[in-house]
């Protein structure tokens, strides 16, 4: 993906656009990745090609690539995720060769705003603290899943409501209010 | 595209195709690349390929030495394994359930039930939908592509006419889905569930599957160009026809002078393939390609010489 990100001249307009607001914004914009899209958000990433990989960067963590092997660990589970709302049933959560995030980075670099916030967690057969599987650091946001291959649509109406509340809140900052 | 996902027929639970058919979804606008070894692998990873299909013989060489082409050497398979975090899929022969199996327990990504290996059953091809790893099978028209997909495939390709580098076959399989589909809708939107009945049983399909084929305009799964793209422009004209993405199989390494020319080729047909209607980056895909595979023209094959036949 960055390779090709790379040859298409791409690479660097997608570092500009996740990490740097424009002139005529306060903030940085809305993104969001998925499984590779997480892997590209992310400032490090572990278990990467031979030669290690380019990244977007975005939120301070560091992934670990193909966490659970190959296509044939692949798996749907059901997640609790709290942003939701309460008392929301589990997200039918597809991971195909997912990546989870390995842990957070201390020193922030850059002009990113805020802490990585863990917003999902797969409790991998109830042992230990679980996997982190969804992470938000000011306006960018990461899912280990696809929530893209469901019908469920909450986790899109909620990252909207997000976009929308960013936009807003740009809008109060530049207009002075 | 979610609702895509879910061919009710299919037999599998709805969570395990969702799973299957979504690894092809994430492969859409991407190359996937014959390799035969752990270098040449590398060098597809490297090209930006999506993934890699590891077997024993480029197809052009299948052709050229003739015998039996079987499944690839698992102690090759596993080494390609190792070089590469992309996906690696493996081809099984039509209908071998066991060598199927031998490369789910490898862990691949994918197995192709493939015409270029020598089919192993002459009735029946493998009941997909029995498998935990995803199956991607050929097709040359829309009866057939849909059969495999009841099987349990989670993805299908043109067969083309693998080997040649001439990519005649795969443009006529690919026209062919197309128009059929095309005509699928017609029947159904002229003739309801009793003309979507009809043509499934003189296509030799599934009516349930036909019906959806015809109510999303397009496969219900993702479906890759393969079979003699042999150029940046083939595999550009195969995405202008509306494939989801490109297998190259002979036309990387075959003739390639050195590890360097292929890896220009294979960086020459990502760049085509991902920007396929860009001309100004598929000049520049065409010059940093090269020169292709020799290749054999199509026409001057005999029947028993052609590959795509096989299946069933």
């Amino acid at each position: 993906m960055a390779i090709v990100a790379r040859r298409l001249g791409l690479l660097d307009p997608l570092r500009e656009f996740v990490k740097f607001p424009s002139e005529t914004e306060s903030n940085t914009k809305p993104v969001w990745g998925t499984c590779a899209g997480l892997v590209m958000l992310a400032e490090q990433a572990s278990a990467t090609k031979q030669g290690g990989q380019e990244l977007v960067g975005g939120l301070d963590v560091r992934v670990l690539r193909n966490r659970y092997g190959t296509q044939m660990q692949s798996f749907v589970a059901g997640l609790n995720l709290d942003f939701l709302g309460e008392g929301e049933e589990p997200f039918r959560a597809v991971f195909i060769r997912a990546p989870i995030v390995e842990g957070v980075i201390s020193e922030s670099q850059g002009t990113k705003e805020g802490r990585v916030e863990v917003l999902g967690v797969y409790p991998q057969d109830g042992e230990g603290k679980g996997d982190i599987v969804a992470v938000r650091q000011g306006n960018v946001f990461g899912t280990s899943f696809h929530p893209e291959l469901t019908d469920d649509v909450r986790i899109h109406v909620w990252w909207l409501k997000q976009v929308v509340d960013a936009v807003r809140h740009g809008e109060l900052v530049l207009n002075g209010a | 595209m979610a609702t895509n996902l879910h061919p009710g027929t299919n037999g599998g639970a709805s969570d395990d195709f969702t799973v299957k058919a979504g690894l092809a979804q994430m492969l859409k606008g991407g190359v996937i690349m014959d390799v035969t070894t752990a270098a040449e692998a590398r060098i597809a990873e490297e090209a930006g390929a999506v993934a890699v299909m590891a077997l024993e013989r480029i197809p052009s060489d299948i052709r050229a030495m003739g015998g039996v082409a079987r499944m690839s050497n698992p102690e090759m398979i596993k080494e390609i394994q190792a070089a590469v975090t992309i996906p690696v899929m493996a081809k099984a022969r039509i209908g071998h359930v066991v060598e199927c199996q031998i490369l789910e327990a490898l862990g691949v990504d994918y197995v192709d039930e493939s015409e270029v290996l020598t089919p192993a059953d002459d009735k029946f091809h493998v009941q997909k939908s029995d498998f935990k790893i995803p199956f991607v099978c050929g097709c040359r028209n829309l009866g057939e592509a849909l059969r495999r997909i009841k099987e349990g495939a989670a993805m299908i390709r043109t067969k083309g006419e693998a080997g040649t580098g001439d990519i005649v076959e795969a443009v006529k399989h690919i026209r062919t889905v197309n128009s059929e589909i095309a005509a699928a809708k017609a029947a159904l939107a002229s003739g309801g569930e009793v003309a979507i009945s009809a043509l499934a049983r003189e296509i030799g399909c599934d009516v349930a599957l036909l019906k959806q084929t015809a109510e999303l305009g397009r496969l219900p799964v993702v479906n890759f160009a393969a079979g003699g793209v042999a150029t940046p422009a083939d595999a550009a004209l195969m995405m202008h026809f509306g494939c989801d993405g490109v297998f190259v199989g002979s036309g990387i390494f075959k003739d390639a002078k050195t590890p360097e020319h292929a890896l220009k080729r294979a960086r020459a047909i990502v760049k085509a393939t991902a920007q396929y209607t860009d001309k100004q980056a598929l000049i520049e895909a065409s010059i940093e390609h090269g020169v292709a595979m020799k290749g054999i023209s199509n026409a001057g094959l005999k029947p028993e010489e052609k590959m795509a036949g096989r299946g069933w």
